[in-house]
């Protein structure tokens, strides 16, 4: 009988603490004064100034990628607002959802550096969850974007301002799937089914620990947070800010508990356990369910499959799909991943001495952006590359089938060492050309020795570093995707084995 | 002198195998060990390659002959993409698009059992066609299996002289201890297709014919 479960790999036996090359990412003509996001091509999305000036037009939306700054054109009769936050965010297809302002506030998106401006959510009128549309009169709303997925799905929060002083205001955070709006606020509140001012952002049932509201609604008792994040297979995070949670918060910052919850595709969501902690906001979420958030006094927090942790004090933290978070803490700049945190060490001189270096995105290659001021760097893992084994093996798929447990499109198949030497581990399958709209899961990184770039791998077989796949040997199991648009998963494999980069 | 036409009628014959023949089993499973419990689920599955025009509309597996031991079909099926039918009436499932399943409450017996024909194109993707057969219990979760994906069964449609077939266990451990189905090929012959079908029509008669010219002439005097 096979053998099916493909198994990650053992966490990489680190023969010594990783190193890094850093690349200037500030050009002749301009620098970096925030960025937004870092994808698994190496392409950094970022608030640009020119090297002169920040104001006016020497500011705009940039992409820095191989060297070259490419801005973002503006969409006609719209202007850049190059506000701080997580307002602009790019994919892994270099798509890219950020804010403009064309007297209201829009969405658009850039696909190969052209802009679209996307329609405000429709909220208002029957059937939809603002009822009374007198109210707006036609007002222009006015839509901001929080994230974008592989697929190009984009979650973002439109409001409606009333057409009178003081009146009603419609507002709420959806998710576009490049076709249709789907609301995500909504819940068992009286009144259901509007939202006009003071809309009550009540997502459902109160979080355990809370104290029962009595019915009816409370304006400005409860919340949800302004932000939100996306992953792969479209479920969201919110944060639902709620007075009456857990005992009195009086944090200066956070005057009001809070607790993250994940919204499904179907609407269904579920709040995350908070343990010993009375607040947390949520700012990102990957395709393992993961979550990252924060508290104040700031502590970063991650929520994994093990429950929920606190890193300690510390801040600046980003997830990827592999599960690692990059962040400040006690050690300087570190990397947690399974619970454990790895403080990196960066290349002297970067950086002028007793500067204060911030940590920036992170993608699953293990590339990261490091930044102090103006000065911006991509930290790139260095060392030895893996090797192509592709011709020493005979890849066998056997074909695709849902798995309802886990709700992913599960690929069987085989890998066989057909040659008579054994290939040392890790054995990496490496899946390239995939469509925007699929994903692979429990991704163990992303190539970047090895060309193609950018291509997600998933270690197989349990076999680590100084173990081998013997001659004839064979791993068999199953590699799983996201696909939402459930429109089909072509590609196209290779494996990499030893020790080494990917 | 008899001129060598056996010989020539023999090889016609054997170029009839049914090199693209649809494949036909037997699926057979004892359930035992669900009787009393539930409900289930049975989930037939049926995966185009990559969901790719080029891979699309080339394969299609027919469920017939559905037996439940002392069970029954529940009613109230589901199908998407290219699937339809229903326990009862049978089942077919088309690699119209990428993800075709068809899914029906059963009562379960000692024994379930059905037929299944497919055919056996392989898609220039690279990827077979995929059909699978598994058992969902409760909050529609499969019943675990030793199998890659949970499932029961794997008919992989990778061209040739037959599909790849695959057959399962439940998981160790899990609450239902369910042997791996026994998939036998249906009447131990594959049944050839039209052309090969009309082929045999226009031998069988030549063959006969030679055979009686032959006959003929033995009785013919020296």
């Amino acid at each position: 009988m096979r053998a099916f479960l493909i198994l990650l790999a053992a966490a990489g036996a680190a023969c010594g603490a990783q190193t890094y090359t850093a690349t200037l990412i500030n050009t002749s003509t301009a620098y970096f004064a925030n960025i937004f996001g870092l994808n698994n091509k190496g392409q950094v999305l970022g608030d640009v100034c020119d090297s002169g000036s920040c104001f006016g037009v020497h500011r705009y939306p940039a992409i820095w990628s191989n060297g070259v700054m490419t801005p973002l054109p503006m969409p006609k009769g719209c202007a850049y607002n190059p506000a701080i936050g997580n307002y602009w965010t790019i994919n892994d297809s270099g798509v890219v959802a950020g804010w403009v302002v064309c007297g209201t506030n829009k969405v658009a998106v850039w696909t190969n550096g052209v802009p679209t401006v996307l329609p405000d959510a429709p909220l208002l009128g029957a059937g939809n969850i603002c009822t009374n549309a007198s109210a707006y009169n036609g007002a222009s709303g006015s839509s901001i974007p929080f994230g974008i997925n592989a697929a190009g799905h984009i979650v973002g929060e439109t409001s409606y301002p009333s057409s009178t002083p003081g009146g009603p205001l419609c507002s709420a955070m959806w998710v576009y799937n490049g076709s249709t709006f789907r609301v995500l606020e909504y819940g068992p509140y009286p009144g259901a089914g509007s939202l006009d001012w003071p809309y009550p952002k009540w997502p459902g049932p109160i979080p355990s620990g809370c104290w029962n509201l009595p019915l009816g609604y409370y304006p400005g008792v409860s919340s949800v947070g302004f932000g939100t994040a996306i992953n792969d297979a479209d479920f969201v995070v919110q944060t639902e800010n709620n007075y009456f949670c857990s005992t009195a918060y009086t944090s200066p910052a956070v005057p009001w508990s809070s607790d993250p919850f994940v919204t499904q595709p179907n609407n269904s969501y579920s709040f995350l356990p908070l343990g010993s902690l009375t607040g947390v906001s949520a700012s990102s979420i990957n395709n393992l369910g993961m979550v990252l958030g924060y508290t104040d006094p700031t502590h970063v927090i991650v929520w994994d499959m093990n429950g929920v942790h606190d890193l300690g004090p510390s801040g600046y933290p980003h997830l990827n799909q592999v599960g690692q978070v990059i962040y400040t803490g006690s050690s300087g700049i570190s990397m947690w991943q399974g619970e454990v945190s790895t403080p990196i060490s960066l290349p002297t001189g970067l950086f002028p001495v007793d500067s204060s270096i911030i940590p920036g995105p992170l993608n699953d290659a293990g590339q990261f952006i490091v930044g102090s001021g103006t000065v911006s760097y991509l930290m790139t893992p260095n060392g030895p590359c893996a090797q192509d084994v592709t011709s020493q093996v005979q890849i066998t798929r056997t074909g695709f089938r849902y798995d309802h447990t886990k709700g992913l499109f599960a690929l069987i198949g085989s890998v066989t060492n057909t040659t008579s030497s054994p290939i040392p581990g890790p054995i990496s399958l490496v899946v390239d050309d995939l469509p925007a709209s699929a994903s692979l899961f429990a991704v163990s990184g992303a190539t970047l020795c090895a060309t193609p770039q950018g291509s997600p791998y998933i270690n197989i077989g349990g076999i680590g570093a100084g173990q081998v796949l013997a001659p004839g040997a064979t791993i068999s199991g199953s590699i799983y995707f996201i696909d939402t648009a459930q429109t089909g998963i072509p590609f196209s494999l290779r494996v990499l084995a030893g020790p080494g980069g990917r | 002198m008899t001129k060598p036409f056996i010989p020539f009628f023999a090889l016609a014959l054997m170029a009839t195998c049914p090199a693209r023949a649809d494949a036909i089993y037997t699926f057979t499973m004892d359930t035992t060990a669900l009787v009393g419990n539930g409900p289930f689920t049975l989930d037939f599955q049926f995966f185009d390659g990559s969901g790719t025009p080029a891979d699309l509309n080339n394969n299609t597996v027919t469920l017939t002959n559905f037996s439940f031991g002392a069970g029954s079909p529940s009613g109230g099926g589901t199908a998407t993409g290219g699937a339809s039918g229903s326990l009862s009436s049978g089942v077919t499932l088309s690699d119209t698009v990428f993800f075709n399943e068809y899914y029906e409450p059963f009562t379960p017996g000692t024994l379930l059992s059905f037929k299944i024909d497919t055919t056996n194109q392989a898609d220039p993707g690279g990827t077979p066609d995929l059909f699978t057969v598994a058992i969902l219990a409760s909050a529609n979760n499969e019943i675990p299996t030793a199998g890659p994906a949970n499932e029961f069964l794997d008919v992989s449609l990778v061209g040739g002289t037959n599909p790849q077939v695959f057959t399962f266990g439940s998981a160790d451990g899990s609450t239902y201890s369910l042997s791996a189905p026994v998939v036998q090929a249906g009447g131990g012959s594959s049944v050839p297709e039209p052309s090969a079908f009309w082929m045999l029509l226009t031998v069988i008669p030549a063959l006969w014919m030679l055979r009686s010219r032959a006959r003929d002439r033995r009785k013919q005097p020296e």
